[in-house]
C-alpha cells in the first residue's frame, strides 16, 4: 500500500530513573575510548595541517590583495558601531558582498581584542583565516566519514584539503570564501547526519544559508546539496524533509534583501546605493576575465595557476570521479564539481578565490573513490583481498612519491619565507613620520592597520571610495586636492593599471605627488608620496602619466573586493 | 517613553516568536526522526490476535436527519464481534428521532435509541444520557456525520489490551478541502493535529481529546461522572480531567482507519465552531483540573495548550500588525529586522503546510492540483484573520459569561457520491 507515513501509537513516556543516566564525564570518557582510532588517525593529520597553515602565516603570502583588510575593516565598523549610519562598513555599504562574513568574525575580534593591543591587524586576518581553515579541515573529515569512508581515507581527505600549496596560499588569506567554507561543509555534514533527524536537515538549511550569506557564490552548491537532502531524507516523508530544509534556508536568505528593503535600498535610485544595482554591476558591468579556454586571457592565467598549485589533487580528482558514481550518495560530488567547472568555463568575471570552495570537494572525491577502490574485492575475500590491498598501498606510495616532495617544498617556503616586510615597513614608517592629522589615501590593508593604531577613520580614505562613496565625496569635495599622502601598494598599483577610469581621483593624486619614502626594489616597490599641486617629478615607473590632467575629472564607478 | 515603547515591541516580538516556534515544533513532531515511524510500522502488524474488548458506540445526533441514516448504516457494518450502537437524540428533534428509530428497526445492527430530555441541549449532556444505557466494556464516541472506517474497532480494541490504555484517541481527518476557501487549511489543521501534534502531547501524558473516534473504559467514565455538561469543549475537558487523575491516554493514528469528516459548510459555521472550541479551551483552563497533573512541566504545558487557540489567534493578528508597522513606521533598522522574524517563521509554517498538503493527498487518495498550493499561500492571511476573530469572540463571550452551544450544521459533503447513491435507497426502504 502506498501510505506515506504511519504513526499508529503514542503512549505516555515513562520517566527514566536517575540511576540509569550515567554522568557526563563518564559518557565523555566512554566516547573518547570508543573513538580512539579516529583520534589517533585524525590527530596527527590535523596537527600537520595546523602547522603548515599556521606557521609563518603572517608573513607569507604577501598582502597583494586588500580584500582581507576590507573585511576586517568592516568587522571593525560593526564592532565599534563607527560605520556610516547603521552601515555594515566604515563607509557606505553598497551591497558588493553579503555581510555575514564580517559580521560573524566580530565575536572573534572582540574576544581576541584584536582592535586594542599593538599587534598587527593584517596578521590578525591571517590568524582568523587559519582558525576557519582548521574548522573546515575537521568538517572535511566529518563529511568524508558520513559519505562512508573509513577513518584513514577521511583523514587523507583532510590532508589533501589542507596541505596543497594552493590551499596554503588561498586559505591563509581571510577571504570570505575561507570564512564561508565551514558553513558550506557543515551543511553537507548535517544533510549526511546518520540518524537523519529532521532537525539536522533544518540545520543543514540554516548552515547553507549561513554559507550563502557569507559568500554569495556558494549558492552554486545548491543543486548538489538539494540532491543530497533528497537522497538522505526519509523516503516516506521526503517532501517534509526537503521543505523543512528549504524553508529554513529560504527564510534566512530572505533577511538579506529584506535589509535592503528596510533601508530603502533595494531598487536603484538617485543618491543612494542599491542591492539590485550592485547585482547588476557584479553580473554585467564587471570586467570579464575572458574565456579560460583562450590563451592569454586573465581567466586562463588564473585557472592555470590554480591547476599548478595543486596539480596532483586535480589529476587524482579527475581519475576518481568514475568511482564516486559507484555509491549512491557520493554521486552528489560529481554535481558539486560539475557546477564548479561550468562556472569556471562561463565567460565573464571569474573571482580568483573561487577555487577555495572547490578544493574540499576535490579532496572528498579523491578520498571517497580511494575508499571504494580499497574496499573492492575483485579477487574474492581472504588472500585475494590482501593482495589487492597490498597493490593499493603500492599505488598510494607511488602516487605519494610523485606529489609529496613538491608539496613539501612549496609548503616549506610558505612556512619560512617572508614576503610581507614591505607592507609592515610601510605601515611602520607611516606611524612614525606622518602626523595623525594628515589625510591619507590607502588600500584597505593599510587602512585597518592605521585605524587600529589610532588614526581617525575619517582621515584615512580607502582609495576606491574617493570616487564612488557619496559620504567620502561630501567630506572631500575637492577630491584628490584634499589628500595629503597617497600610499601605493600592490593593490593600488594593480587597480590603477586595470581600472584607472573607475578611480580618476586616485590617478590624479598619484600624478600630483612627490616621493617621500619607498620600500622594496623595482616597479613593485611600495611608495609613500606627498600630494601637492605640482605634477609628479618622478612618477612610479609603471604609472600612466598620460591619464593625468590638470583638472579633476568627474566620473562614477565602484570598486569592490573580489 | 520611546524606549519603553520599543522595548515592549521587542518583548511582544519575542512572545510571537515563541508561539510560532512551538507551532512549528508541534507540527513537525511526528516527522522529527525516522526511527519512530519504522518502529511504529512494525507494531501495526498482527493487531487482530490481541484480546477483543466489547464496545458501546455513542452517537449523539441533533437535527442531523440528513446524514444520520448513512452513519448508522455504516456503524452497523463495522467488522467486529461484539459492539452496540447507541443513538442519542433530543426529545424535541422528531425528524432525527424518526431516522434513528428506522435504523434501529433493522435486524442487522444492534442499535438502541436514547432520548435526551435535558435542556438546554448540548453534546456532553447527550453523551451523559447515552452513557447510562451503555453496557459494554469500552465506550466510543462518533458524531452523526462521521464516515467511520469499518476496521476502526479492530484497530482500537487491541490498543486497550496491549498498551494498558484507559483512553484511546484514533485519527479524524477532514477531507472536503475543495468545499470553501478555508476548507483546505481546515483539513491541514486536522492533519497536523492528529498526525503530529496530539502525539507530542500524548508523549507528555496530556491529551486534549478530539470530539469523536475517541474511546474510554466505561468504568472510568462512570467513576468520574462522565462528561462536563456545561463545557463547550467537553472532549478536551474530559481528556485533561482524566489525564490529571492518572488515566493512561494512548493516541493511535493510522490514516487507513481515520474517521472522515467534512469541514463546516459556511464561514459563519466555521467561525462558530472555532469560537466554541476556543471558548471551551478557556473554560477547561478555568476549571483548573490540570493543576492536579503530577509534574510542573506537565502543568505548564497544559496551561499553554489550553490557552493556545486564543494565543494563536492573537499571534496571527500581531504578526500581521508587525508587518504593517515595519512598512509604515520609521524604526531602528535592527528592531525592524528583529520584528520581521515571527513573520518569516510564519513563512516556514506555510512551507511545511504545503508539504503536509502533499502528504494529505497521497495518504487519503485525494486529488490535489497546483492551484491548491497557491490557495494555501493566498489563504494564509485571511485564515489567520478568521482565527483571530474567533479567538477574540471566544474571549469576549467567556468574559460576558455567554456559554450557549452553537452547533455546526452538517450536509454530508465528505461522503463519496457512490456511497450516497447506495445509502439513499436504504433510507427509503427503512
Amino acid at each position: 500500500m502506498a501510505f506515506v507515513t504511519v504513526v499508529p501509537v503514542t503512549v505516555p513516556a515513562t520517566a527514566v530513573a536517575a540511576g540509569e543516566r550515567s554522568s557526563l564525564a563518564g559518557r565523555l570518557w566512554a566516547r573518547l575510548v570508543a573513538n580512539s582510532s579516529t583520534l589517533l588517525t585524525l590527530g596527527p593529520v590535523m596537527v600537520l595541517v595546523g602547522a603548515v597553515q599556521a606557521v609563518n602565516a603572517g608573513d607569507w603570502p604577501a598582502y597583494t590583495n586588500d580584500d582581507p583588510g576590507t573585511y576586517l575593516a568592516r568587522a571593525w565598523a560593526v564592532q565599534t558601531g563607527r560605520g556610516a549610519h547603521h552601515s555594515l562598513a566604515p563607509y557606505t555599504y553598497w551591497y558588493d558582498h553579503v555581510p555575514f562574513g564580517w559580521i560573524q568574525i566580530v565575536p572573534i575580534t572582540w574576544l581576541g581584542q584584536m582592535f586594542r593591543d599593538g599587534s598587527s591587524a593584517n596578521v590578525a586576518t591571517r590568524e582568523i583565516a587559519v582558525a576557519y581553515t582548521l574548522i573546515s579541515a575537521l568538517l572535511v573529515f566529518v563529511v568524508a566519514r558520513r559519505f562512508g569512508c573509513s577513518v584513514v581515507w577521511s583523514a587523507i581527505a583532510t590532508g589533501l584539503f589542507g596541505l596543497s600549496p594552493l590551499a596554503v596560499t588561498y586559505l591563509r588569506q581571510m577571504y570570505i570564501d575561507t570564512i564561508g567554507l565551514p558553513w558550506l561543509l557543515a551543511a553537507f555534514a548535517l544533510a549526511l547526519s546518520p540518524r537523519r533527524r529532521l532537525w539536522a536537515f533544518a540545520a543543514s538549511g540554516a548552515a547553507f544559508a549561513g554559507a550563502c550569506l557569507t559568500k554569495e557564490t556558494f549558492i552554486l552548491w545548491l543543486p548538489a546539496l538539494a540532491w543530497l537532502v533528497w537522497l538522505r531524507a526519509d523516503p516516506k516523508a521526503r517532501r517534509m524533509y526537503l521543505f523543512a530544509w528549504g524553508a529554513v534556508a529560504f527564510v534566512l536568505l530572505v533577511l538579506y534583501p529584506m535589509y535592503a528593503v528596510l533601508k530603502g535600498e533595494l531598487l536603484p535610485g538617485k543618491g543612494h546605493v542599491s542591492l539590485i544595482g550592485a547585482i547588476e554591476w557584479q553580473l554585467s558591468q564587471r570586467q570579464s576575465t575572458g574565456s579560460v579556454l583562450t590563451r592569454d586571457s586573465k581567466g586562463y592565467e588564473l585557472v592555470a595557476s590554480w591547476l599548478e598549485g595543486a596539480e596532483w589533487l586535480w589529476l587524482a580528482c579527475a581519475a576518481a570521479i568514475p568511482f564516486t558514481l559507484l555509491r549512491r550518495e557520493t554521486r552528489v560530488l560529481l554535481a558539486a564539481l560539475g557546477v564548479a567547472v561550468l562556472y569556471v568555463l562561463h565567460p565573464g568575471y571569474l573571482p580568483e578565490m573561487f577555487v577555495i570552495g572547490v578544493v574540499p570537494f576535490a579532496a572528498l572525491t579523491v578520498a571517497c573513490a580511494g575508499d571504494v577502490v580499497w574496499k573492492l574485492s575483485l579477487f574474492g575475500r581472504g588472500w585475494g583481498q590482501r593482495i589487492w590491498r597490498l597493490g593499493c598501498c603500492a599505488g598510494l606510495v607511488m602516487a605519494g612519491a610523485q606529489f609529496v616532495p613538491s608539496w613539501a617544498n612549496a609548503d616549506e617556503v610558505a612556512m619560512t619565507s617572508n614576503e610581507s616586510a614591505q607592507l609592515f615597513e610601510t605601515e611602520n614608517w607611516l606611524e612614525h613620520h606622518v602626523p595623525r592629522s594628515a589625510t591619507l589615501l590607502v588600500d584597505d590593508n593599510v587602512w585597518i592597520q592605521l585605524v587600529d593604531d589610532g588614526y581617525t577613520p575619517d582621515k584615512v580614505v580607502w582609495f576606491w571610495q574617493l570616487d564612488s562613496d557619496p559620504d567620502v565625496e561630501r567630506r572631500y569635495p575637492l577630491r584628490w586636492r584634499d589628500i595629503n599622502y597617497v600610499v601605493i601598494t600592490d593593490t593600488m598599483r594593480v587597480n590603477v593599471l586595470t581600472s584607472a577610469s573607475s578611480i580618476p581621483s586616485v590617478v590624479e593624486a598619484i600624478g600630483h605627488s612627490q616621493l617621500v619614502a619607498s620600500f622594496g626594489q623595482g616597479p613593485d616597490a611600495f611608495q609613500i608620496r606627498r600630494v601637492g599641486k605640482a605634477l609628479a617629478k618622478v612618477p612610479p615607473v609603471w604609472f600612466p602619466m598620460s591619464e593625468v590632467t590638470r583638472s579633476p575629472k568627474s566620473s562614477s564607478g565602484q570598486g569592490a573586493p573580489e | 517613553m520611546v524606549n519603553a515603547a520599543l522595548s515592549l515591541y521587542g518583548l511582544i516580538t519575542c512572545c510571537l516568536l515563541a508561539i510560532v516556534s512551538s507551532t512549528v515544533w508541534w507540527m513537525l513532531y511526528a516527522w522529527r526522526r525516522p526511527e519512530t515511524r519504522s518502529v511504529a510500522d512494525g507494531r501495526l502488524q498482527g493487531t487482530s490476535t490481541a484480546a477483543a474488548p466489547s464496545f458501546s458506540l455513542l452517537v449523539p445526533a441533533r437535527h442531523e436527519q440528513d446524514v444520520l441514516a448513512a452513519t448508522l448504516e455504516r456503524l452497523g457494518e463495522l467488522d467486529y464481534p461484539d459492539f452496540e450502537v447507541i443513538v442519542v437524540v433530543g426529545h424535541d428533534d422528531l425528524a432525527t428521532q424518526q431516522v434513528a428509530y428506522r435504523a434501529s428497526a433493522s435486524p442487522r445492527a444492534n442499535i438502541t435509541v436514547v432520548i435526551d430530555n435535558s435542556w438546554p441541549k448540548s453534546k456532553p449532556k447527550a453523551l451523559n444520557s447515552g452513557l447510562s444505557s451503555c453496557t459494554k466494556e469500552i465506550v466510543g464516541v462518533f458524531d452523526a456525520e462521521d464516515e467511520v472506517s469499518l476496521d476502526i474497532l479492530r484497530q482500537v480494541g487491541p490498543a486497550f489490551a496491549e498498551h494498558g490504555a484507559d483512553i484511546v484517541q484514533a485519527g479524524v481527518q477532514l477531507v472536503t478541502f475543495h468545499d470553501r476557501w478555508f476548507s483546505l487549511r481546515n483539513c491541514l489543521e486536522y492533519l497536523f493535529w492528529f498526525r503530529s501534534r496530539i502525539h507530542a502531547h500524548a508523549r507528555k501524558g496530556i491529551v486534549p481529546l478530539g470530539g469523536n473516534t475517541v474511546f474510554f473504559r466505561r468504568e472510568l467514565l462512570e467513576q468520574y461522572g462522565g462528561w462536563d455538561g456545561e463545557c463547550l469543549a467537553e472532549d478536551c475537558e474530559i481528556g485533561i480531567r482524566l489525564c490529571s487523575r492518572g488515566a493512561r491516554a494512548v493516541v493511535s493514528y493510522d490514516p487507513r482507519f481515520a474517521t472522515r469528516e467534512e469541514t463546516p459548510a459556511s464561514l459563519r459555521a466555521f467561525v462558530r465552531q472555532r469560537t466554541r472550541w476556543s471558548q471551551g479551551y478557556i473554560q477547561v483552563f478555568r476549571r483548573g483540573h490540570w493543576r492536579m497533573l503530577p509534574t510542573r512541566r506537565q502543568r505548564m504545558t497544559t496551561a499553554y495548550i489550553l490557552l493556545f487557540p486564543v494565543l494563536q489567534g492573537l499571534a496571527g493578528l500581531f504578526i500581521l500588525a508587525s508587518v504593517v508597522t515595519i512598512a509604515a513606521v520609521k524604526m531602528p533598522l535592527e528592531l525592524a529586522m528583529f520584528t520581521s522574524l515571527p513573520a518569516l517563521a510564519q513563512v516556514i509554517v506555510v512551507c511545511l503546510e504545503a508539504a503536509g498538503l502533499a502528504e494529505l493527498c497521497r495518504t487519503f487518495y485525494l486529488r490535489c492540483r497546483w492551484y491548491d498550493y497557491l490557495l494555501l499561500v493566498v489563504t494564509a492571511i485571511p485564515y489567520q484573520l478568521v482565527l483571530a476573530f474567533a479567538a477574540a469572540r471566544a474571549t469576549w463571550r467567556e468574559v460576558c459569561g455567554d456559554a450557549g452551544w452553537e452547533k455546526t450544521v452538517h450536509v454530508g459533503a465528505h461522503r463519496a457520491p457512490a456511497a450516497q447513491v447506495l445509502t439513499a435507497p436504504a433510507r427509503l426502504e427503512a
